[in-house]
Parts: structure tokens; sequence; C-alpha cells
């Protein structure tokens, strides 16, 4: 019987007799061999591989397999009722070196890599979950950093490295991060020596988490590294997901020019590479970041033309983002019923649980804007109590406690704020945080708690750029402090009273 | 059993890590804690001239002799000045190159995103001597490249900084962007794109950018640390020391070692900043 041979993937192809043995040879593994001695005490070779530079041993290639609709679209900015609000661009306090503005002079040549890292790390106090995770997520993206140009530089990382950055996530608490974290340590440490590496697919899962974590500027900075690191053909392949997720990130920080930019560089590589599912969503994305701008009409007939061109089944997911993104600007334009129609549909059609929920969060404002409050709440209630992203779990949260107000339920209103106080709550989430709370107090007859939370609110907005949460924090304040004189404060007391509420 | 015995012997990462010969030595300021400045001893030892400061004034003072060439620094150091103190003082030195070397805390992590510097090395993260030195050892390259982009300074404001930091990035690392297809992909656009945005703003095309900035590092490597080519070919991606040469005769007009040894940096910088305008002034 002839005998079967093996070849290494290598670039010198070596031949093997073992499937095994060819499988780790040029792989991550090198040769060695141990003096054995027998019985006798003869001296005898035993070989075998072992993982190359390092002794730590992880799960083996780690490769996370790309999801195949990336793309949540915004979420609303979370009022509804008299005035819906969607479209307000949220923004958080840190800055992605993907969107970097050019600053003056030096400082603008010489961007320091991974600065989001630094921002959130230098704004979050040390020893916290938070902090864990994030100096964690540092020390592993600053091994990347090292272990990409090892060839160049001819230093690959040392085991002494491995250790530190081991430890580091050690430290972060048991859950999703933590797992990619490790994965992606793992792929470096497992193919330290090697040519290629699922290091890009491990950092794409690791920004996946981030971003559903709601950290934008962190997820946007594990994209843009992505987009540096990229190499091999596999690499290229996946470069519009990348630039279609960076540019949700960026959305999301209100960073309309970079996300714009990011997603035109999305559309140009699927383009080129004939990835039709990429670039159909990159048009989606740009749709709504005019859509974001006000453009509406421009937003509409883009993404009328995606819904009409995504047909079958492989682009399900496309046609589900752009009906989405449509209700979207349908909401925007009061035409509230026919979003709900097209929210429902792109909630049927998609099949990941994240955008599931994105959907009904829209559809639950666009129910709550046609008046159907009791189905409205019943929407933000799932979403707000299973959810894994915390932003979406934030925005179900804040409409509860608005709908809580517009219902009169001032238990529950007590409830969802002292809920939502504990949370950290950042940048659009805070501002709206204050404006709702302003506006329960200013019901429930707390005119200076009230006044208090409006200023508050106006601060964060005009601090994070939100000018209609600033002009509706303004003018609920100038119209809060309209004091009733104290015969007319007594027959309100008494009303109070009446109703059994507390002052 | 193993049938192909034909395999290149594997220089192991270990090894490399002595093959480069040194550079010249560099004069640095340490501006740290203790415990800090324990580590950097062992990177400079018997490398490279240290100066040790206690204090800011101390510190304002050895920069003010103009001998450095970088200053490592720990914002939480000495007296713990912070990014406030610290970084209008370094900005009165900018022909030094500034590291910051700290611990990973968060009073450090706000320090060192104010500062906006761009080397940072993490107490026993990636405190590694050999990634230390490489570091100090690039540190006056930074300054020359520095003054190359200073001198074009007017047209990089009218790009886009996507752009710019792409730009950046090839001039302080051209070893990492060895093609023009990687350079457009750190500036995030397509040629067409990247072309188009070069010839507005009054650049040379794509490869130009990339040949000027190979150039400019192979200056630097053979002035500064009198390296042969032999040896600095391969890391600039040349696939031979003639084809780097060629390279910089066809640029500048002169062979590298003549090149570092007739043309001062002042006129080197000043040359290449003539090839990279498209319509030099």
């Amino acid at each position: 019987m002839e005998q079967r041979v093996f070849y290494c993937q290598g670039p010198e192809a070596h031949v093997w007799s073992d499937p095994d043995d060819a499988g780790k040879c040029c792989n991550g593994y090198e040769r060695a061999v141990e003096i054995q001695r027998d019985a006798q005490g003869n001296a005898q070779l035993a070989y075998y591989w072992r993982p190359l530079h390092s002794p730590v041993v992880g799960i083996a290639g780690g490769v996370t397999p790309l999801a195949s609709r990336s793309m949540p679209i915004e979420t609303p900015g979370c009022a509804f009722g008299d005035e819906p609000r969607r479209g307000t661009p949220p923004v958080e306090t840190h800055s992605g070196s993907l969107g970097d503005e050019p600053r003056s002079g030096e400082e603008g040549l010489s961007p320091l890599r991974h600065i989001a890292y630094f921002e959130a790390l230098g704004a979050s106090e040390t020893g916290t979950p938070e902090w864990e995770a994030t100096s964690a997520g540092l020390v592993v993206l600053r091994l990347v950093d090292r272990w990409v140009w090892r060839h160049v530089r001819e230093r690959a990382p040392t085991f002494r490295e491995f250790v530190t950055v081991r430890r580091a996530i050690a430290r972060v608490v048991p859950g999703a991060m933590r797992a990619a974290l490790e994965e992606l340590a793992s792929a470096v440490a497992l193919f330290s020596s090697a040519r290629a590496a699922p290091v890009n697919d491990c950092l794409m899962a690791y920004a996946q988490v981030l971003q559903d974590g709601a950290q934008w500027s962190l997820a946007a900075d594990v994209y843009d590294t992505v987009l540096m690191n990229a190499r091999s053909a596999s690499d290229g392949r996946a470069l519009p997901v990348c630039a279609v997720r960076a540019g949700l990130c960026l959305r999301m920080m209100g960073k309309l020019r970079e996300a714009d930019r990011v997603y035109r560089f999305g559309l140009d590589v699927a383009s080129e590479i004939g990835d039709r599912h990429s670039a159909m969503l990159a048009r989606v994305g740009l749709a709504a970041v005019a859509a974001q701008r006000g453009e509406l009409p421009e937003a509409e007939s883009v993404l009328d033309q995606v819904i009409v061109d995504a047909v079958g089944p492989e682009l399900k997911a496309v046609r589900a983002a752009a009906l989405h993104d449509r209700g979207g600007v349908a909401i925007v334009r009061q035409e509230y019923e026919r979003a709900v129609l097209l929210l429902y549909e792109a909630f049927t059609l998609y099949q990941d649980v994240a955008n599931r929920d994105r959907a009904l969060n829209d559809l639950a404002t666009a129910l709550g804007s046609l008046g159907l409050r009791g189905a409205a709440h019943d929407a933000y209630f799932v979403i707000h109590s299973t959810s894994h992203q915390r932003d979406l779990r934030w925005w179900a949260g804040l409409n509860l406690m608005r709908l809580a107000v517009l219902e009169h339920n001032e238990s529950e209103f007590e409830q969802y704020r002292l809920r939502l106080r504990r949370e950290s709550l950042t940048g659009t989430h805070a501002a709206h945080y204050a404006l709702f709370v302003g506006e329960g107090h200013a019901r429930f007859g707390r005119p200076d708690r009230a006044r208090r939370a409006f200023s508050r609110a106006a601060e964060l907005a005009l601090e994070f750029g939100l000018p209609s949460v600033a002009a509706g924090a303004m003018a609920a304040r100038a119209s809060s402090e309209v004091v009733a004189t104290p015969a007319v404060a007594r027959v309100v007391t008494a009303i109070r009273a009446l109703a059994g509420v507390e002052s | 059993m193993r049938l192909h015995l034909g395999r290149r012997l594997r220089v192991l990462p270990a090894l490399a890590d002595h093959v480069l010969p040194s550079t010249r030595a560099i004069d640095v300021i340490a501006f740290l804690p203790d415990r800090l400045l324990q580590t950097l001893r062992v990177v400079a030892a018997g490398r490279h001239e240290l100066t040790t400061v206690a204090t800011m004034s101390e510190l304002d003072a050895a920069l003010r002799q103009g001998r450095a060439d970088c200053a490592v620094v720990d914002p939480q150091g000495p007296g713990r000045p912070g990014a406030e103190r610290l970084g209008p003082l370094l900005a009165r030195y900018p022909g030094v190159h500034v590291v910051v070397y700290t611990t990973l805390t968060a009073d450090s992590m706000h320090d060192v995103a104010a500062l906006g510097v761009r080397d940072v090395v993490l107490f026993n993260c990636d405190d590694r001597p050999t990634y230390f030195r490489d570091l100090l050892e690039t540190a006056p390259a930074a300054s020359l490249t520095d003054e190359v982009l200073a001198r074009i300074e007017g047209s990089l404001t009218t790009v886009r900084p996507e752009l710019r930091r792409a730009l950046a990035e090839l001039f302080r690392a051209p070893e990492t962007i060895r093609s023009v297809d990687a350079f457009r992909r750190v500036a995030g656009m397509s040629r067409m794109t990247l072309g188009r945005a070069l010839t507005k703003a009054g650049l040379t095309s794509p490869s130009g950018l990339l040949r000027s900035a190979r150039v400019v590092r192979v200056y630097f490597l053979v002035r500064r640390g009198g390296l042969r080519l032999k040896i600095i070919a391969p890391r600039l991606g040349y696939s031979s020391p003639r084809k780097l040469a060629d390279e910089c005769k066809a640029l500048t007009g002169l062979t590298p070692m003549l090149l570092s040894r007739t043309v001062d940096p002042d006129e080197f910088s000043a040359l290449i900043a003539r090839k990279l305008l498209r319509h030099p002034l």
C-alpha cells in the first residue's frame, strides 16, 4: 500500500507522514527533542511539538466567526410623546483614534495609539471592574501592536509579556469581555512566530463585545486597529465588515464626518472585492449618516433603493437594516403608522438578537408616538429586562421613566429613576436622564428638584452637543420657574394631600 | 516521521535581540520615580548617557542646556507635577523627543492623554529593555521626521485628518508601511481618492511619499547610527543594499554614505520637503 504524505501550511511545504505533525509544522509550533533513558540506561530521543517561544497555551486558533449581520441601527433619542427626538446623535466623552480631530500643531501629527483607552482610563477610577476591563484591553492591544510588527522590528513578545497580559486579563470580571480578551491573547501567544494568525478575527470579536457594552470609542479604536493591521487576503475580505461596524460606532459618538468617511471606505473596498452584502450595508450606513444630518430626502431615496435591491435570503439582513433605518426616518417625519409597519418588518427579518432588540426599541418609540403607550411600555420593558446591550437597556429604562411621567405613575417613575441613578450613564444618556428626571419632578410637584435637574440637563446637553435636549431643558426650566403665590401653594399642597401624595 | 530536512535554521527572536548593532549614544534626561529609574538605568547601561533630575527646575535646567536627544518623564514622578505643569515645560523644548514612562493608574493615564505624546511605555507591561532601547534610539529620528513634516505643514493643514495621520505614521515608522496599498489602508482611502487628495494638497504621489520616508530613515540610520546598508535594507523592505542606494541617489542625487557625510540635517530636511511638494515654493 502506498504511504500517504501530508504537507504543512508553511512556505516550504514540509512533508510529513502524520497529519497531526503536518498540522503543527510551521503553524505556531516547533519540533523539540527530549532525551530519555531506557531501563538499560541507553539514551533515546523523543520528538514532540512545543508552542513557539511561549509556554502559555490557550485556546487553539481562537477564531471567532464574523457575525453575518453586524450593523445595528441607531437607537432613537429615546423620547416619545409630544415630540419624538429620534436622530439625536449620542455622544460619548472619549474620542476614538478613528475619529481623531486634527489638533493644533504638533499634537495633530503625533497621535498616541489607542488614545481612546488612555482617555477612558483617565476618566475612570482605579480598581473598578470597568477599569480592570479597560486596562486589560489596553495591555492586550499594545501586545498585539508589538506582535504585528514583530518581523519588521525583529522583536517577538516574550514570555514575561504574556504573563503580564494574562494577569491583567485574570482581573477582569468573568464574562464575554474576559473571554474575548483571553482568546485574543491566546491567538497572539499560540501564533507568536507564525506569519499569519487569526488575531484580526479575535480583535473583531473583542470590538463587538465593546460595542454591545456601548463603549463606542473603545470599539472604534479596536476597529481602527483591525483596519491598520490588515495584511492577508482574508483580512482584506473582513475590511468592509469592519468599516461598517466602525461607522456605526462613530455615528453613535456623533462623529458623522468620520463615520461618512469610514462607510465610503467600506463601500470602496466592498465594491472592489465584490462583497455585495457589505457594500449595501455601507450604503445603508451612509443613508443613516445623511438622516442624522437632517438630509432626509437623500436618506430616503438611498434606503428605498436598497430595500428594492436587497432581494433573496442572503440579503435578508441588509433588507432588515434598510427597513429599520427607513422606519427611523419615518419617525422623524412623524409618519408613525408607516414607521410601525417598516420597523415591524425589520424586526421580523432580523436573525440576531442585538438587532432585533434595537428594532423593537424603535418600534416601541413609534407605537408610543402613535399614543399606544401600553404596547410601547411592554416593548420597552422586554428590552430593559432582557437586552444584553447596555446602551439599549439604558434607553429603554429612560423611556420607561418618561412613560411613567406621562402616565402620572410616580412610584414607577421613582423606581426607574433610582435604578438608572446607580448606572454610570455618560454623555447623551446622562443628559436625557437629567431632562426626564426634571420632567418627573415637575410633574409630581417638586419644582426645586426639577429646576436643579433641568440645569444639569442643560449643562450636559451643551457639553455633549445636544441642542434639542439643551433647548428642551432650558425651556422647561424657565416654565418651572413660575412660582406659585403662598396662597396658591397652600391649595396645591391640599390637593396633593387629597391625592395621597407626599410633597 | 519527518521526511524533508531541507529547512532553514530559524533565528529565534531571543537571539535576534542581540543581532542589531549598537548605535551612537543618546543623551537621555530622566525625570522618574526611583522604581522606574532602575529599569531605565538597565536600558541605558553602557550605551547611552543618562542624566537624572529630581525636580521640575532641574528638568528645566537640563533641557535648557540643549544637549538632550530625549526626555523620559513620568507626570506622576517626583513632586507629581501632572500634565498641567509638565506639559507647558516640555512644550518649550520642541527639539527634545518626549517619552512618557509611567505606571498604569487613572491619574497617569489622564496625564498621558493630556500630554498628547506619541511614545508611552507602561511600567511592568511593555518596558522590556530591548523595546525601550529601540524607542530611545529612534528618538532623534523622530525629531528629524518632525522637522521634515513641519516644513510641509502648509500642505498638511489642507488634507483630511486621516491622511495627515497616515503621513505622520509613514514618516515615523516607514518600516511598517511598505507599500502604497498599505499606505492607502492606513489613510482609509481608495487609491484614486488618495491620489486626488495628495494632488489637491500639492503633495507628491503616494509612491514618492513612500520613497522619501524611507530615505529619511536611511539618512538617519547611516548618519546617526553608522549602520551598514546591508543591515538597513531588509529592515526598510529593500530587496538589496544596491536598490536602497539607487533609490537614495535617484531622490537626492547622492549615495547614502555621501549624503550622510556632506548634508547636515537642516539642509537634508529642506531637500526632502522640496521633493514632497509637487510645486515647491
